[in-house]
């Protein structure tokens, strides 16, 4: 079978509706109230950096994804046990995400129907995209993209008459630490959940630009992000938006366009499910990829299935309730998932460069290319 | 395990008599064919004694019915008789026929032929045999006639403006009419025989410096590996050829028209013929193509993009409107209006169905009015409409089975299916699916299936080439032939990828400098 390739148009598709994919309905990390729109700038700003490392990894190994880039640089044991952790870091958010999913529907849309229903319809669609391929998850997200960006232009659009401006001052009023708190929040999630891609790395072209397709995807992820924020905190204030679990979903029900256009949440929420579709879609096909390389196996499709119901499983007992869901997303997350997303990229990066250096002096090839000819 | 017996058997009494050599005797041949017609009521020989000159016997073995009888009669029984033999004709029969052939059987199709299979193969397909006495070989003569239909208005699409021609089902007819659109060399038909048993012509006619290779050569390659006995339509290869066999969608797509076959192969698109069907096969397909309709390219661009995103919206709503509707009376009430839910509530306050079933129910007497509608004499039809508009519908609403609104869903929903003649049979299934769905889920059951619906559709591919081509794009290029139809001064780019061997459609400078 031939390789799979997803053009750059698609790839950025993924990366957009994977970063906005939960915040599009859980909102953000927002302790520091009418300043968390500030809290998500810096957290951008704070992803470049990051996300250009990750890019660099690519132009070190084209045509590579991350395992191959653990398995080459930290050799075949300690690479495999490093590409272990990271498919637990991939099944896991999977299942945060088909968990947000499943306590949203338990919570507000389908509230006497158990948990484990929705989850396990969405679960067997991303099983079902991943076996037709990434190719297929890009080029559905290509699609869905452009339809869930109208989709958030217009809600944006009719949002406006309910915008209240004095929810914005007094700026900063809880005052930059909290603010700090917020950043590093959003930071890790979502922007920094972006490692993920690395995982597909394989998919994109060999001389393709990942720095586009990641800056490109962050920077508009982070306008959809903010465009949220805003009109979240000025739709509800920041005391509601802080005590509501799903503030999005709050905040689009308040809108009433000549008493006829009136509670068109639901129909909204075709976003929320579109996105976390594909960011779910995306983890398992990580997932899948990472064992399939760390066992050798011949093609990923013959774990997808596999992995997906333990995902929707793990999915369905993660978590006791929302709560616990709420205080580990925004309280311990972004501990847990900093060597994922900055540790163990950095130090791949860097013993990537040295080694290139250091054969960069004889061969003056990278470490990618010199691992084709076996 | 008899029935296979008795074919090998059937196929190995056919070889034998098949590869028999020709005989020098005239009567011996005659019987041979006899043999092989055996049972065959409309096999015709005549045998002509010309005593002008040198006595000289020959005979004409044909298909009664499949001969044009007047051809025959002027263009070889008269001529024949009237040939003076002489001497030397007599010792070189071969000589004499070479002089029938040229000189004397004024038919313009005639050619030489030794192999007894070969003529029997031209007898079955309306040829006429001549045969010389004590002369191992025979004339094909091409002198066949029969009735065909007259060139009519397809019925299936119909053109308010455009071309008023539609296929027949002579192939060689159908030929003429692409090749009247087409004064070109470029232009290319090539000829196989498919069903091992019908041996039924085949045509495959595409421009040759616009048609991709790769998708030819898969073509040929499928169709080499077709196996069946007899094809009487192309929907039979559409079949056994295309993608995804479990798709209820179309992956080939099948045109009546010889302008709108025309206008595909102009984007590098093969077309299929076969003799007998009027229907054609054009490949690759892809999902717009459902959309449209020849004559959006004939009339202003504005009316036919409203015409196309009608369709559009129309596909939508035939399966989203049933779903939508139980979604939002059992699960979203509040996403109503309250007025509305009022009297949609008070309609419904006297119904003992849960309105799922009320749904299936109403679908299904839909679906069988639509297919009791097709089937009947027109004669009848008056009575159709009648048992389904006021039986079905009004009598069903007053005696409280179905509720008012239930009847206006599904007569949408009917009357939407309509606006896209071949997507109706995919429209029902993911109609039905979603309304399932949409069920057990509510409204988040009809998300699903819609996604679910965008990743079927995003993983099919006609021929390599995906489906859902320019869909979800936003160059400007790929989206002017879809849900718009952008005017002709503007489409100066073939489709991607299936145009891509000659992208270009106009060479101008203007264009050039434009793309």
């Amino acid at each position: 079978m031939s390789k799979e390739i997803i053009p750059a148009g698609q790839s950025i598709s993924i990366v957009v509706l994977f970063i906005s994919g939960s915040s599009l309905f859980m909102g953000t990390s927002s302790q520091s109230g009418n300043g968390s729109w500030i809290a998500q700038l810096l957290a951008i700003l704070l992803a470049v950096p990051l996300v250009l490392i990750y890019a660099r990894l690519h132009v070190l190994f084209p045509g590579k994804d991350l395992y191959d880039m653990l398995i080459s640089v930290f050799g075949s044991v300690f690479g495999r046990m490093l590409s272990c952790l990271y498919i637990w870091y991939a099944l896991h958010l999977g299942a945060l995400v088909l968990c947000n999913f499943g306590e949203f529907s338990k919570t507000v849309a389908l509230t006497s129907t158990p948990m484990l229903a929705p989850m396990l319809v969405i679960g067997l669609l991303c099983i079902w995209v991943v076996n037709a391929g990434i190719e297929v998850i890009g080029r559905s997200a290509k699609f869905l993209l452009l339809f869930s960006f109208i989709v958030i232009v217009f809600i944006q659009l009719l949002s406006v008459p309910k915008f209240e401006y004095h929810h914005m001052k007094p700026m900063l009023e809880t005052g930059w630490g909290l603010v700090f708190a917020d950043t590093a929040g959003s930071f890790t999630f979502p922007f920094a959940e972006i490692v993920i891609f690395l995982g597909a790395f394989g998919a994109m072209p060999a001389k393709g630009s990942a720095r586009r397709v990641l800056i490109g995807g962050t920077l508009i992820a982070g306008l959809i992000i903010i465009m949220i924020t805003l009109r979240n905190l000025l739709v509800l204030g920041p005391d509601i938006l802080s005590s509501l679990y799903f503030p999005s979903y709050v905040a689009v029900s308040r809108i009433n366009i000549g008493d006829f256009l009136t509670r068109i949440e639901g129909s909204a929420a075709i976003v929320f499910v579109t996105a976390l579709f594909i960011k779910a879609s995306l983890c398992l096909y990580v997932t899948s990829n990472g064992v399939s390389k760390v066992f050798k196996l011949k093609s990923y499709r013959s774990v997808v299935l596999q992995m997906g119901l333990i995902m929707v499983y793990l999915s369905d007992f993660i978590y006791a309730d929302i709560m616990e869901m709420q205080s580990f997303a925004y309280h311990i997350y972004k501990v847990y998932a900093l060597p994922f997303q900055v540790f163990i990229p950095v130090l791949l990066w860097l013993t990537a460069e040295l080694l290139t250096r250091r054969k960069g002096g004889r061969q003056g090839s990278l470490q990618g290319q010199k691992q084709q000819p076996e | 395990m008899k029935n296979k017996e008795t074919v090998r058997n059937n196929e190995s009494a056919g070889n034998l008599s098949a590869n028999q050599p020709l005989s020098l005797s005239l009567d011996e041949t005659v019987v041979q064919f006899k043999r092989i017609f055996n049972n065959d009521g409309t096999l015709r020989v005549r045998i002509i004694e010309n005593n002008q000159g040198v006595p000289v016997r020959s005979g004409l073995i044909y298909v009664d019915g499949m001969v044009d009888r007047n051809l025959i009669q002027n263009g070889i029984v008269k001529p024949v008789m009237a040939y003076e033999c002489t001497e030397e004709d007599n010792v070189d029969p071969a000589g004499l026929m070479e002089t029938l052939r040229m000189e004397v059987i004024s038919i313009a199709d005639i050619m030489a032929s030794v192999e007894l299979d070969e003529l029997v193969g031209a007898v079955v397909s309306g040829k006429t045999v001549f045969l010389l006495d004590g002369y191992a070989g025979a004339l094909i003569i091409g002198a066949q006639g029969w009735e065909i239909r007259a060139i009519e208005e397809p019925t299936t699409e119909k053109a308010v403006r455009g071309p008023r021609e539609g296929f027949t089902e002579s192939l060689l007819v159908n030929l003429t009419l692409i090749r009247r659109k087409v004064r070109n060399s470029d232009l290319k038909f090539v000829f196989t025989e498919i069903g091992t048993r019908s041996k039924t012509q085949t045509c495959i006619c595409y421009m040759e410096s616009l048609a991709s290779p790769d998708i030819l050569k898969e073509l040929y390659d499928r169709l080499a590996r077709v196996e069946i006995d007899h094809i009487l339509d192309t929907g039979y290869l559409a079949e056994l050829i295309r993608d995804e066999p479990y798709s209820p969608f179309e992956m080939i797509g099948s045109t009546e028209r010889p302008d709108s076959l025309v206008s595909k192969m102009m984007e590098g698109r093969i077309g299929l013929l076969i003799e007998g069907t009027p229907f054609v096969l054009t490949l690759p397909y892809v999902f717009v193509e459902n959309f449209q309709a020849s004559e959006d390219y004939y009339i202003n661009y504005y009316f036919a993009s409203f015409n196309r995103l009608l369709r559009v919206l129309g596909a939508f709503m035939s399966i989203s409107i049933p779903a939508g509707y139980v979604a939002l009376v059992t699960y979203s009430q509040e996403m109503v209006p309250t007025l509305l839910l009022l009297s949609i509530a008070t309609a419904r306050q006297s119904v003992p169905f849960p309105t799922i079933v009320e749904a299936l129910i109403m679908l299904t007497i839909f679906e069988v009015l639509r297919e009791a509608g097709a089937r009947i004499p027109t004669s009848i039809g008056q009575a159709v409409s009648i048992v389904g508009a006021l039986v079905l519908g009004q009598a069903a609403v007053d005696a409280r089975i179905v509720s008012a609104p239930m009847v206006i869903v599904v007569g949408l929903t009917g009357i939407t299916t309509l606006l896209n003649p071949r997507l109706t049979g995919p429209l029902i299934i993911v109609r039905l699916a979603l309304l399932f769905i949409t069920f057990f889920l509510g409204i988040y059951g009809y998300f699903f299936g819609l996604l679910g619906l965008v990743i079927h559709l995003m993983s099919l591919r006609s021929f390599g080439v995906s489906y859902m081509l320019g869909v979800g794009s936003i160059r400007p290029q790929d989206i002017k032939d879809t849900a718009i139809r952008a005017p002709w001064w503007d489409m100066y780019l073939r489709p991607a990828i299936i145009g891509a061997r000659n992208m270009r459609r106009k060479p101008s400078k203007k264009t050039a400098k434009r793309s």
